[in-house]
């Protein structure tokens, strides 16, 4: 085996391992499964390329290009689609356009290899490989398009979704730019021997390395467990190697012994050797793991825990932000109410000073605002703080309310109406860690507004259950949740949109049922959601 | 100028800051909600402004802009909001709004929009 088979082998096995990863288990993500789908396409390629290059027989070479041909074709228009729906743009006429040129191309390809490869010429003295001057024309144009405007054009898209972005796209797309860079180099690389047989496709070799530096990007910024895939694709990728030699080895012998034995090849032998590696394959996974984690990762599994649990802890922090800028933002528009009395007062005093009536009115209302302005300041200290959970009577009634009035300018300024009704006026008491509970709130009102970018209602009810519970309804008029995702929302980074982390309603939940509660949802996409919460009322309310 | 002004605030600092400003020169009703506003608008036939605050519990002070406007549409409103945006500036526009206050105010600037718009 050369060296050129041998990285073709690596990139395959890496390719493949990514793509059916990808591709069975983020079936939602669709930037996740288009990217497995190429993968899996660059991987048929190089399928492809380890046949002709190993053979000198011209029918077979024809074999192996038809297959890479299939890898070949399909990749700039899928890495096309890949960027159109990373970026979120509504190509969906061009990408189809697109395939249907794909699936031209491949019919021709299939059906007509001698025409459309044209001869194919022996280049390096060891395969047989295409060549400008013996293609067809429709191979030729299949290059220039594809490899060269296709993807000079997915490149533009992604250069000017680049500059318009921010800190974590920017850092993904960064990585995106980069990777896609570097793996077109090297399917250009395949090419040149089809410029000037002359030249080596040293290059090549680049092709293997962006899947993985692209789906690091796509998975590190999604989920926590890159290392976990990366760990796990090369577990994967050396187990089925092993593996596979090892059933080849063993099946060999056996035949030679049963041949030996009995005279003739026994199918017992294929048997068990199944079985053996069957019984092998866990084990022999496990140590290759732990070699892997050792002397490659040089990482213990407890410090690939810990950093998967510092990630999540990094996230929570970062959604904790989020909340916290918005409370800031809402908090400094409540503080210009109290601001308010206090200024006019102050404008007025030098003139009324000797008014006994002003001055009385005046320290009164001056007083009580700056208290207001103090218990706003202490709110966001608090909020701010990373303190244990401290449990106390928490009025369910007045949180919603203060939520509410602290997000009621972002409300209106996103044209959002909306409305809080409560079944009684009289504190309702929840043992909580009022932080808490104003946070799983809070994240659950900022939803809504993400939900109804255009405006809309929303509509907060609060009732009390045979005097055992309050229940408090969050109803938006939003973009609704589909019902495949209904069961997904509470999942830890799980999210449609292309900001946030995909914690926050993963975090509510866990704050709702840490103290004892219930959340459920109901949705109707375009129609909007409701979310509902069961909390326990307090013990002079309930009989424990 | 015999029109009176209906101030519509929930908190007591902004209505008081309001009475102090314009209380030497206009008759004053003070109410704290919708509720009262409406009332207000019914009962007494010689208002001829209302500066409504436009967070409210309860009720949206853009929603009370419109009821006010669709039935009262001869009587002017301003907006008083601690917000300040061109968008909420058009939105209040469109919906009938003769102007807008921005808190904290300036007792100079609330004077002079009041004297403009209720002579207009």
């Amino acid at each position: 085996m050369n060296t050129f088979q041998f990285i073709a082998w690596i990139s395959f096995l890496t390719e493949i391992t990514l793509g059916v990863y990808l591709i069975s288990q983020h079936r939602k993500n669709s930037v996740a499964y288009i990217w497995g789908l190429l993968c899996l396409s660059s991987s048929t390629f190089h399928i492809g390329l380890i046949i002709f290059s190993n053979t000198n027989i011209l029918n077979k070479a024809v074999t192996g290009w038809q297959i890479a041909n299939l890898g070949a074709i399909l990749g700039p228009i899928i890495h096309h689609h890949f960027v159109c729906n990373y970026l979120n743009l509504r190509k969906s006429g061009q990408i189809i356009f697109l395939y249907a040129l794909a699936i031209v191309l491949i019919l021709v390809n299939i059906m007509y290899p001698m025409y459309f490869l044209g001869s194919l010429v022996l280049a390096f003295d060891t395969m047989y490989y295409t060549n400008r001057h013996t293609a067809s024309h429709l191979y030729t144009f299949m290059y220039v398009f594809e490899y060269w405007f296709l993807l000079l054009y997915s490149f533009i898209l992604l250069v000017g979704a680049y500059k318009k972005s921010e800190s974590d796209s920017r850092r993904q797309l960064k990585y995106v730019i980069i990777g896609s860079s570097i793996g077109w180099l090297g399917a250009h690389s395949y090419f040149i021997p089809y410029i000037n047989s002359e030249i080596y496709p040293y290059g090549g070799f680049l092709l293997g390395i962006f899947p993985v530096i692209i789906s690091y990007a796509i998975l590190r910024f999604r989920i926590l467990n890159i290392h976990l895939i990366i760990h796990n694709s090369l577990i994967y990728s050396l187990s089925i190697s092993i593996v596979f030699i090892t059933f080849v080895t063993i099946v060999l012998l056996l035949e030679k012994l049963s041949q030996l034995m009995l005279g003739y090849k026994s199918m017992y032998s294929s048997f068990f050797a199944a079985i053996s590696i069957a019984v092998a394959f866990n084990p022999l996974k496990n140590y290759i793991q732990h070699f892997i984690d050792l002397r490659i990762l040089k990482k213990s599994p407890i410090e690939i825990a810990k950093e998967n649990q510092l990630l999540l802890y990094e996230a929570s922090e970062k959604e904790k932000f989020k909340a916290i800028a918005t409370l800031a933002s809402g908090m400094a528009h409540e503080i210009k109410n109290p601001l308010t009395a206090i200024k006019t007062f102050n404008e007025y005093l030098p003139k009324r000073h000797m008014d006994r009536e002003f001055i009385l009115k005046f320290s009164e209302i001056t007083r009580k605002e700056i208290n207001r302005i103090n218990d706003l300041v202490n709110q966001l200290i608090d909020y701010g703080k990373p303190t244990p959970p401290e449990y106390s009577l928490v009025d369910i009634n007045g949180l919603v309310q203060n939520c509410l009035d602290i997000l009621s300018s972002q409300l209106i300024k996103h044209k959002i109406t909306y409305s809080f009704e409560a079944d009684t006026a009289e504190f309702l008491s929840i043992y909580a860690d009022r932080k808490l509970l104003h946070q799983a709130l809070f994240n659950l009102i900022l939803n809504s507004i993400d939900a109804m970018p255009s405006g809309g209602s929303l509509d907060i009810k609060l009732r009390t259950i045979q005097n055992q519970y309050a229940q408090v309804t969050l109803t938006d008029t939003g973009n609704g949740i589909p019902k495949e995702d209904l069961s997904n929302i509470f999942n830890p980074f799980f999210t449609k949109k292309d900001f946030g982390t995909g914690l926050g309603l993963a975090i509510v939940k866990s704050i709702i049922e840490s103290h004892q509660g219930y959340i459920s949802v109901q949705s109707q996409v375009n129609m909007g959601t409701t979310f509902l919460l069961k909390l326990p009322l307090d013990a002079p309310n309930q009989d424990i | 100028m015999s029109k009176k002004i209906l101030i519509v605030d929930d908190e007591e600092g902004i209505r008081e800051s309001l009475k102090l400003i314009l209380g030497e020169f206009y008759e004053l009703i003070l109410v704290e909600d919708s509720n009262g506003c409406m009332e207000c608008l019914e009962h007494s036939k010689d208002i001829g402004l209302v500066l409504l605050d436009i967070k409210m519990p309860n009720k949206n002070g853009l929603e009370v802009l419109k009821e006010i406007k669709s039935l009262y549409s001869d009587i002017k409103v301003i907006i008083v909001t601690g917000y300040k945006s061109v968008e909420l500036a058009s939105e209040v526009t469109k919906h009938g709004a003769s102007g807008y206050i921005i808190k904290p105010f300036d007792s100079a600037e609330v004077l002079k929009s009041v004297k403009k718009i209720i002579s207009t």
